[in-house]
């Protein structure tokens, strides 16, 4: 799926950090809507909004996202238009680390990366981003976490006003209680006094000869000394920003030994940015007095150099680990690894966000309590936890809790020592203990004895199993994860499964839903698995024709992936030419005795729920046409108002 | 015992040196994991000097503050407990650089000297001595910091006054921040070895009478407080901030170190724990 990106540069246009925030995410899955795009990011960083997209590019693209953008910030569409520039694939993805990282390509310019991420957080939240994106900003945050931890971003002190801000902070810390004090002059002062109030300083001064003074200091909050006031001002100021030759004589003339003495001699930093042109010598007039630190133009260009060899050194190294990145995620976005992670094959919705549920929690050591009908694919979930976790490099052991007699099951997970009943004749190591530092996968965890439950509730709690027969406890680092088909909380209200063991192991719940409920998962499903088989038998089959994909996508799998997996590996085995056809299909697809829809009658529902939702099903069905539904269920006409009400329903 | 002892001692003159080689290593390139793992290191030599301490009080038979060489390791332990508190606070890593080899001083002049059989003198068991003895240590506890922080201060001044801003600049953090945690201990310790002095002297009056005003190591005390009094009042009065005040506190503190180690070992009478 290619990946595509619009950018808005919004510089000298108004109040363009502005969004609205409420209905944003409403807006963004309208606009992902009506674009036609699978995934959609609006991510709006300094002086440029930017609408990042994966999915097929429409030509109304740009124009949507003009509109869109034009919406939320009140931006004029012209003005859109104008600056608008389309970006593809390679240049998107490099966009987008970037911004995930905080930097502009170019190096320059360092955004807040946690605007980046709150941004990508509200997109997420609108549910338009899918595994592209997700895959990229987890690259992106692992490359942000690189960069962090292997170097150093300090010098980046690479304009003169920054350099300024950070003597400071060098001399004062944190700037909020100081003051500063700006004699303006010729040269321009704006990026001086926007780095300053950006770095927090607590109080912004404004003297000298410049005509643009008033406005400035309106602009920042700033405040006007008259000249007659400046002496008494003065001793209060820590940092002097001079732009004129004039203000550097009238600030000599004023006794500067008297200044600082009233200061009691804390510390000053004074920075002229003009030319010298040999008053008081060429010397540093302040240079006698104690604790003032002066850096004129020259010597902060010098600071500058030096900078900007180290910065470029960064730069460089961040650009090959960048350009590194995308390669590695153009070659995943063009493979057919988008969606799969590990071995889950599925781009439905749920699927999508058992994904990204599992990219979150794989790193942690949270129990995981997996539910799903049969034939789901419960230890496939299991895997990839495993597979996506720190270790990943260990063992992971499936049990199947059902399998084994009780007391067996219990000497096979905790082991036992020699002697500990007739036939133990060596010490046995359990499976727990065999997957330390690994993974454990329980599946039928409901099937378990309440003796074992209890063995297992104290190794989830204090991490300590002890053999069978064994006086010894041992302790071990095993992360756990159970699955069960059959429905947990009803045990624990019958009294069949502890319910302290329940709430340990159902810390995050994840429920696959069955294969009727996910049908967009079918296709890639029988793609997967018609090149599988197709492969093992040596067979040349590509495909399921039209006819066959259709009955495959309307029949009501009840026995789920495997059904599929078993009904696909039977129709190549069958298959005579290079797809598949009807004919290769097991008889009950193609004649299915329980039609789609009564499919709630394999449910373990109760006989309420099953009316509520067929009446339900029914006044959708007939478009809240009561008499029509009266007469369909044969009861009054109040009966049914009765029952709506009961349960809720309305139009 | 006394085999596993000096093992012991030097184990923990070891593990302070790779703490300061993890320190070095982090200050020429700071990064949050090498941050981590010096912390680390500090709390494992704490750990050994612990251990190394607790079974030197049970050879010694009471708290090893008996004589010049185990006070020194034990001031070390202490020193180290109270840079890790303010390591943990105010979250500033580099000041162990300069700490450590401090520390790794004490600790190597202990190790060498150090005599794990010394009988004590019963004036030395009263309550009142090991109270003068806390107040002290804890007193040269602030002084080491705030010289640590001179240090610092006058290395990052200096850079930035020479205009050409390196390591200490990209490093060091703000000047005032150096400055404000210099200023802070020498108050704390000038507060505490002025206690600590009086009840040493309100103890000695009644132990010694009349001769002991002229013991060596008093004296060497008094000028100390003196050094650090003088930074007191020129801070006040003259606004000796930052640079000066730099100065006059590594100066008290060198002399502290000089009173401390020479005094007691060659000149004391009285104040040699006998």
């Amino acid at each position: 799926m290619p990946i595509f990106s619009c950018n808005f540069k919004l510089a000298g246009v108004e109040g363009h950090q502005e969004i609205k925030r409420p209905g944003l995410t409403k807006s963004i899955r309208r606009l992902a809507r009506k674009t036609g795009c699978d995934e959609l990011a609006l991510i709006s960083t300094g002086e440029c909004i930017e609408v990042f997209a994966a999915g097929e590019k429409s030509a109304q693209f740009t124009a949507d996202a003009a509109a869109f953008v034009h919406q939320i910030t009140e931006i004029t569409i012209k003005e859109l238009q104008r600056s608008q520039q389309v970006l593809d694939g390679p240049e998107t993805a490099q966009r987008f680390l970037f911004r995930a990282i905080g930097m502009e390509p170019a190096g320059t310019h360092r955004h807040d990366i946690q605007t980046f991420r709150k941004q990508f957080e509200l997109a997420r939240e609108a549910g338009s981003i899918g595994p592209v994106f997700s895959k990229l900003y987890q690259r992106g945050l692992w490359l942000a976490e690189k960069i962090r931890l292997e170097s150093n971003l300090q010098k980046n002190a690479i304009t003169p006003d920054s350099v300024v801000s950070e003597l400071a902070k060098k001399i004062f810390g944190p700037l909020g209680a100081h003051q500063a004090l700006i004699w303006t002059g010729p040269g321009a002062c704006d990026k001086f006094v926007a780095r300053l109030s950006e770095s927090g300083i607590g109080k912004l001064l404004f003297t000298g000869s410049g005509s643009e003074n008033k406005e400035i200091s309106n602009e920042y909050a700033g405040q006007l000394v008259e000249p007659e006031n400046l002496k008494a001002i003065l001793p209060t100021i820590d940092l002097m920003l001079l732009f004129d030759e004039s203000a550097l004589q009238s600030l000599l003339a004023m006794k500067f030994a008297d200044i600082m003495h009233k200061r009691r001699n804390a510390p000053m930093l004074l920075v002229t940015l003009f030319e010298w042109n040999g008053v008081a010598g060429r010397t540093d007039p302040f240079a006698k007095f104690y604790n003032v630190y002066t850096y004129n133009r020259d010597e902060l260009e010098n600071v500058i150099a030096a900078n900007l060899k180290e910065h470029q050194k960064l730069t460089s190294l961040v650009q090959q680990l960048v350009e590194k990145e995308v390669d590695d995620f153009l070659a995943w976005s063009s493979s057919k690894e988008k969606y799969r992670f590990g071995n889950i094959i599925g781009k439905s919705e749920a699927m999508r966000g058992l994904m990204d549920l599992i990219a979150r929690i794989a790193q942690t050591d949270i129990s995981v309590l997996i539910d799903g009908e049969s034939g789901t694919g419960k230890e496939l979930i299991a895997l990839s936890i495993h597979n996506h976790s720190r270790r990943v490099n260990n063992r992971f052991s499936a049990v199947n809790c059902g399998a084994l007699p009780e007391s067996l099951l219990e000497s096979e997970l905790f082991g036992f020592v020699k002697g500990a009943f007739t036939g133990a004749i060596t010490n046995k190591k359990g499976l727990l203990e065999e997957a330390n530092h690994g993974t454990i996968f329980l599946d039928e965890i409901g099937e378990t004895s309440p003796a074992t439950q209890v063995k297992l509730l104290r190794f989830l709690q204090e991490g300590e199993i002890k053999p069978v027969g064994s006086n010894e406890t041992l302790k071990l680092d095993v992360r756990v994860l159970t699955a069960t088909n059959r429905n947990l909380e009803k045990m624990v209200a019958e009294d069949k499964f502890r319910q302290d063991l329940y709430y340990r192991l159902n810390v995050i719940q994840m429920t696959i839903p069955p294969l009727r409920e996910r049908k967009d998962d079918i296709l890639p499903l029988i793609n997967h698995f018609v090149q599988k088989y197709a492969r093992q038998m040596h067979k040349t089959v590509f495909n399921a024709d039209e006819a066959a994909r259709q009955l495959l996508h309307d029949y009501n799998w009840p026995g789920n992936v495997r059904e599929l997996e078993n009904a696909i590996e039977r129709a190549v085995a069958l298959s005579t030419v290079s797809h598949i056809t009807v004919a290769d299909l097991p008889p009950n697809v193609t004649h299915p005795t329980d039609k789609p829809g009564k499919n709630n009658l394999a449910r373990d529902i109760s006989l309420k729920e099953l009316e509520k939702q067929h009446i339900a099903a029914l006044l959708k069905q007939h478009e809240w046409n009561y008499d029509l539904v009266t007469e369909i269920l044969g009861i009054g006409r109040t009966t049914l108002w009765r029952k709506m009400k009961e349960y809720g329903l309305s139009n | 015992m006394r085999e596993f002892l000096t093992t012991l001692s030097w184990a923990v003159f070891l593990v302070y040196g790779v703490t300061l080689w993890h320190y070095i290593s982090f200050f020429k390139n700071k990064t949050a994991a090498k941050a981590t793992l010096s912390r680390r290191w500090v709390i494992i030599s704490v750990a050994v000097h612990s251990l190394y301490l607790a079974v030197l009080t049970t050879r010694l038979g009471h708290i090893p503050v008996s004589d010049t060489f185990t006070l020194l390791t034990a001031c070390a332990w202490f020193f180290v407990v109270v840079y890790l508190i303010i390591e943990l606070r105010l979250k500033e890593v580099t000041m162990g650089v300069f700490f450590l080899p401090i520390i790794l001083l004490l600790q190597v002049v202990s190790n060498l000297f150090i005599n794990f059989d010394k009988t004590l003198s019963p004036v030395l068991l009263e309550l009142f001595f090991e109270v003068h003895v806390a107040f002290m240590i804890s007193a040269y506890a602030a002084f080491t910091i705030s010289c640590i922080a001179s240090i610092m201060y006058i290395l990052l001044a200096r850079e930035m006054q020479s205009k050409k801003l390196g390591i200490f600049f990209e490093r060091l953090p703000s000047l005032q921040f150096i400055d404000n945690l210099s200023n802070h201990a020498v108050n704390i310790g000038l507060l505490l070895v002025m206690f600590g002095f009086a009840l040493g002297y309100y103890m000695g009056l009644g132990v010694w009478e009349g001769t002991w005003a002229f013991d060596p190591k008093m004296i060497a005390v008094a000028v100390s407080l003196l050094i650090y009094i003088v930074h007191f009042v020129t801070r006040r009065s003259f606004g000796w901030q930052g640079h000066r005040a730099a100065i006059v506190s590594v100066v008290g503190f060198s002399w502290l170190l000089f009173s401390f180690i020479i005094v007691t070992t060659f000149f004391s009478k009285i104040h040699n724990f006998q």
